[in-house]
């Protein structure tokens, strides 16, 4: 068969759900396993081009996730998830290597006064220590509810949660959508959410960008922040975000403007984040908005450059075609190039590897309630990119 | 518009835990996480942050005189002496405020940390109230329980001010949606009672159901209206 190829027929879950490679060479994508209480399934392929079908569909989280981010190390599948309407979020493990589903439904935090927003995101240390980051519990000031990001680290064995820690300097202001990413030479992991100090509840804009890095000894740099972006002023959230060469990324749709917008983070040399930024990417893109994230993913291929791709195209995205643009920095971007015509991309989200002869990136996407995987092929004959790039000088980005 | 502690409570928020070492309690330990409400450690930097925003637009000089309407436990006067130096006193009608500013917030904390299984002078709970609680009266400055609106409470306005009329009358954030607008005129009128020509600060967070602009226009004559985030500046 040819690309792409139906996974299952049922919508995309917001988050990052990208295609995996085992290290035994199967291809596996975690998808909604199609409402009704039927929870998250893990679906594998010998062959993606061909088939994908279901694993240990028994043991899986039953649950219905609003958010879910996965991310692998070695053959393990971390999964962060939030429960929806109750914000609960929970954590779970699918194994590659047996096709096994592991501490399912853990339940890394159950916010009391519950977030407005939810939200969750994860990595994976390579010592096997897992980090989340999700809005949490909110407070209220001046009798407005005002959203809170945390950090809540699973480490131990056996594995147990620590319990939150506040990432946001909290006050009169809303900070949301924390995304989580590690260094690919080290276990730091950066971290970068969204700020607003606009005072209605629940907020209408995020303004800026924020930043902490948590080390591998679990303490936290400075919080760092962006200049207000004028440019960013809807209340879109970024899916994801990737790590090269020294900064992190992700992708913000600005409905208004009709354009791309990035965050970005810039490490210091003891690989902190140092510098936050939230600008625009400089696109004629029209990116789709569905509610409150963005429907864009964004990978990186070691330590080279950064590959989005995102629903747009017509006016104000309406088409939610799929469309792909690279950058070596997070910055400057080449000019959008439609990928995929003729669907109707709801969800996105992508992972770069090897595959027969090519290195591609491959991505699962939501057309039309249907989750499908391709291809777009990045290099033909398996070149693979450098794994550690030379680190770039830290310099200020453009605003 | 007298708030009682309940309003208090229902107002203001914190989860402290997570803000302190050792963060908020995880799934296993099979509790609620602490909060606290409208208490110092989590009140006094936020309007030392508000009012470090506003000075800076609003100029208000060393020289002034200056009224805090609705200054809770003075936490906003402390922050305006600090940033201007001018003479300031707050005054309040809640009577939570005149009963409770003399005293420390050890006995609401120590509820609050009881309220989620805790035993406040063991283990994580007494970390809980050592971080939280100065043990210091939560008021150190001059907050009257006087809402400007008769002739005598004026007069002990001025007394506190060293027997100078306040020349800036400032409204800290105390209209929201519960206000009707003959509420507002009311405080108008009480801040514009001292006679003189003393500036009219109206510190508001604008809500859906009423706008800055709406405030500006509901009150006629010489007056300012700041949001809290220094965003907006009427006059």
């Amino acid at each position: 068969m040819a690309l792409p190829v139906t996974i299952i027929s049922s919508p995309g879950i917001a988050g990052n759900q990208p295609p995996f490679k085992s290290s035994g060479g199967a291809y596996y994508a975690i998808v909604d396993g199609g409402g009704g209480g039927a929870g998250i399934d893990a679906y594998k392929a010998t062959d993606p081009s061909d088939s994908f079908s279901v694993q240990d569909a028994a043991n899986n989280p039953a649950v219905t996730p609003l958010i879910l981010e996965v991310k692998q190390r070695g053959d393990l599948l971390h999964l962060a998830y939030t429960v929806t309407a109750v914000f609960t979020n929970f954590y779970a493990v699918f194994d590659m290597s047996d096709d096994t589903w592991g501490a399912i439904d853990e339940e890394i935090e159950n916010p009391t006064d519950n977030p407005i927003l939810g939200w969750i995101s994860l990595d994976a240390r390579s010592d096997g220590d897992v980090v989340a980051v999700y809005n949490g519990d909110h407070d209220r000031v001046m009798g407005g509810d005002k959203q809170r990001v945390d950090v809540n680290v699973r480490s131990g064995s056996p594995p147990t949660w620590s319990g939150p820690t506040s990432l946001d300097i909290g006050a009169d202001f809303h900070y949301g959508n924390p995304n989580i990413v590690k260094r690919n030479a080290t276990d730091d992991m950066h971290i970068l959410w969204q700020q607003t100090a606009n005072t209605d509840d629940p907020p209408t804009a995020w303004l800026r960008a924020e930043g902490r890095t948590i080390r591998p000894d679990d303490s936290l740099s400075t919080s760092v922040q962006s200049l207000v972006n004028v440019t960013i002023d809807e209340l879109v959230g970024v899916p994801n975000i990737a790590h090269v060469n020294g900064v992190a990324a992700g992708l913000q749709p600005a409905a208004n403007q009709a354009t791309n917008n990035f965050i970005s983070a810039e490490e210091d040399a003891s690989d902190d984040v140092n510098t936050v930024t939230s600008s625009s990417a400089g696109q004629t893109a029209d990116p789709a908005v569905d509610g409150e994230f963005g429907i864009n993913t964004i990978v990186g291929d070691g330590d080279t450059a950064f590959h989005a791709m995102w629903s747009g195209g017509g006016t104000a995205g309406v088409d939610r075609d799929i469309y792909y643009a690279t950058s070596t920095d997070g910055e400057i971007w080449t000019g959008e190039v439609e990928e995929l015509d003729g669907v109707t991309c709801n969800f996105i989200s992508a992972n770069i590897y090897v595959r027969g002869a090519d290195t591609v990136m491959a991505y699962v996407y939501d057309d039309g309630g249907v989750v499908k995987y391709n291809e777009k092929v990045l290099i033909a004959g398996a070149a693979p990119f450098l794994p550690f790039y030379p680190k770039r000088p830290n310099v200020l980005l453009r605003m | 518009m007298a708030w009682t502690k309940a309003d208090y409570d229902a107002n203001y928020r914190t989860q402290i835990e997570r803000r302190m070492p050792g963060g908020g309690p995880p799934p296993s330990a099979g509790r609620q996480a602490v909060r606290i409400h409208y208490h110092k450690w989590a009140i006094r930097p936020m309007l030392a942050d508000m009012w470090a925003i506003m000075q800076p637009i609003l100029n208000i000089g060393s020289a002034d005189h200056v009224c805090v309407v609705g200054a809770g436990f003075g936490w906003g006067v402390e922050a305006i002496i600090a940033e201007t130096g001018a003479t300031t006193v707050g005054i309040d009608i809640s009577q939570y405020i005149a009963d409770e500013q003399s005293s420390t917030e050890e006995a609401e904390i120590r509820a609050e940390i009881t309220a989620v299984g805790l035993d406040p002078d063991v283990g994580r709970g007494a970390e809980i109230l050592a971080f939280a609680s100065d043990g210091l009266p939560r008021s150190s400055v001059i907050v009257l329980n006087n809402g400007a609106s008769t002739g005598p409470q004026r007069q002990e306005i001025r007394t506190a001010l060293g027997g100078n009329w306040p020349s800036v009358v400032i409204a800290e954030n105390i209209i929201d949606d519960n206000w009707t607008d003959v509420e507002v005129e009311n405080l108008r009128n009480s801040m514009n009672g001292f006679g003189g020509t003393q500036r009219l600060i109206f510190v508001y967070k604008a809500t859906a159901a009423r706008s800055h602009q709406d405030i500006v226009d509901l009150l006629p004559g010489t007056k300012e209206l700041i949001s809290t985030d220094g965003q907006v500046y009427l006059s």
